[in-house]
């Protein structure tokens, strides 16, 4: 069980580099995050007197910020289609995801999910979060998570191509 | 294979996060004070609309009389694209923004964009009932931006697109502006404290042609226009398509108008026309599509 922090400039001095870093995963773009984040914290804020009795605080902020997340994954969706916006907001250029190192492949990937997928992978790979744990931050039954689950590693895996193992050779 | 991939994705996973360029995301993050602050924003739908809440008849406008100089002021019933919650007070015809209101907008448009907004940034004031819009030049990405702000709070910005087209008297200006539309100014004003866009001809504005689809299907949305005015004008109205005109407010060769859109009359909100008052006469630039 995680700490219960009692005083919320604690809390966000705590955890603030973590939930930045899910946010980005889960919107696939910084900018957004940052938005995403600073909304979230002023939810939890204006909680904190319930937020911080509770028995996982972070679990809780975390279920915030992935619910808002996905809402502002499906605002932007719709807002690109209304306005046939064909600004790349997953472009390297424009968020600085694409291209973090050695699995490039996999992050163009993930880029490429739909964001219910990849608030999966992210909680479960990422955050490694159980599948009853991903379900509650997502408020979906365990049976969804475990199928997008399914469906996002599938994805991932036609980019996958695994690190090749040190090959031994047998000198006569 | 499968547990190796899983593996290999939570160590790219964590090594990808680690890589994020988020420092100083982190940095403003830490310095906001989330006990008092609240961000406000008219990019999102605020609320569900309801029938009622396009309630058509008990807001009243001010009305442009056609072709005068002077605002002759009418009681209007608003048309139902006027959103009647979200802009209470909103006025067609702008007034003179006070020092002090000017300067509480700079703040709060400035701790939204994170950026620092000196008066000499600022090329344009507009005062609309409680809602000040400034247009001022963002020394940070060198673009000239448009904020709405209301109550000390930062409501909405957006890049003012000043890209000129082939038509030697009109350039691209108009915008929704509700965080999309974003589009780099001409190169040759990327630099410089005062951007000096390529200059419409003397009695013409900035302006371009808008299709309903570019007004956001929000109950708050909104539609603002703002760009270069020719050096001769000195007045300019614009002609929505619901019959409606509103003022715009001319200064130091720019100008800048809002007004409501609306999600189910959205099509009225759509400018079709612009009175330009110039030192030589009024005339009309068509801006149907």
């Amino acid at each position: 069980m995680a700490p219960v922090a009692t005083d919320f400039d604690e809390f966000v001095r705590d955890n603030l580099d973590g939930l930045v870093r899910t946010a980005c995963m889960l919107v696939w773009d910084v900018k957004e995050a940052e938005d995403v984040v600073q909304e979230c914290l002023f939810k939890v804020a204006g909680r904190w007197g319930r937020v911080s009795a509770m028995d996982d605080p972070l679990a809780y902020t975390r279920r915030v910020l992935v619910r808002r997340a996905l809402r502002e994954s499906a605002r932007r969706s719709r807002r690109r289609a209304e306005l046939d916006v064909s600004t790349p907001e997953f472009g390297a250029e424009a968020t600085g995801i694409v291209g973090l190192g050695e699995r490039d492949e996999l992050f163009q990937a993930m880029a490429e999910l739909p964001p219910r997928q990849r608030a999966v992978i992210v909680l479960r790979y990422f955050l490694d979060l159980s599948e009853a744990d991903a379900a509650r931050a997502l408020d979906c039954s365990p049976g969804t998570v475990k199928s997008n689950t399914s469906k996002g590693l599938a994805h991932l895996r036609t980019a996958f191509v695994p690190n090749e193992p040190a090959t031994e050779v047998c000198e006569p | 294979m499968t547990e190796a991939f899983e593996s290999e994705l939570r160590t790219a996973l964590a090594n990808g996060a680690r890589a994020l360029p988020v420092d100083g995301v982190i940095a403003r993050l830490r310095t906001v004070d989330y006990s008092s602050r609240r961000r406000q924003r008219w990019i999102l739908p605020i609320t569900a609309v309801t029938g009622t809440a396009l309630a058509a008849a008990a807001l009243t406008v001010v009305l442009l009389s056609s072709g005068s100089s002077g605002p002759e002021v009418l009681p209007l019933t608003a048309p139902p694209h006027v959103q009647v919650t979200a802009y209470v007070g909103w006025t067609a015809i702008p007034a003179k923004a006070s020092a002090a209101s000017v300067t509480s907008a700079r703040a709060s448009c400035g701790r939204m964009m994170y950026v620092r907004i000196t008066a000499s940034d600022v090329l344009l004031d507009d005062l609309r009932g409680p809602f000040v819009e400034i247009i001022y030049n963002n020394k940070s990405d060198g673009r000239v931006w448009s904020c709405i702000s209301k109550n000390g709070h930062a409501q909405l910005s957006g890049t003012v697109d000043t890209t000129a087209n082939p038509h030697p008297d009109r350039y691209e200006i108009t915008r929704p502006v509700y965080g999309a539309g974003i589009a780099p100014i001409n190169p040759s004003t990327r630099r410089g404290t005062r951007p000096t866009p390529k200059q419409a001809s003397e009695r013409a504005i900035q302006a371009r042609k808008m299709t309903r689809d570019e007004i956001p299907l929000s109950p708050n949305s909104l539609v603002t226009t703002s760009g270069v005015a020719g050096r001769d004008v000195t007045s300019v109205v614009l002609i929505l398509k619901g019959g409606e005109r509103v003022r715009a407010t001319v200064q130091h060769g720019w100008y800048s108008a809002w007004w409501p859109g609306s999600t189910e009359h959205r099509v009225y909100a759509i400018p079709v026309a612009a009175e330009v008052l110039t030192t030589s006469g009024t005339h009309t630039m068509n801006l149907r599509r």
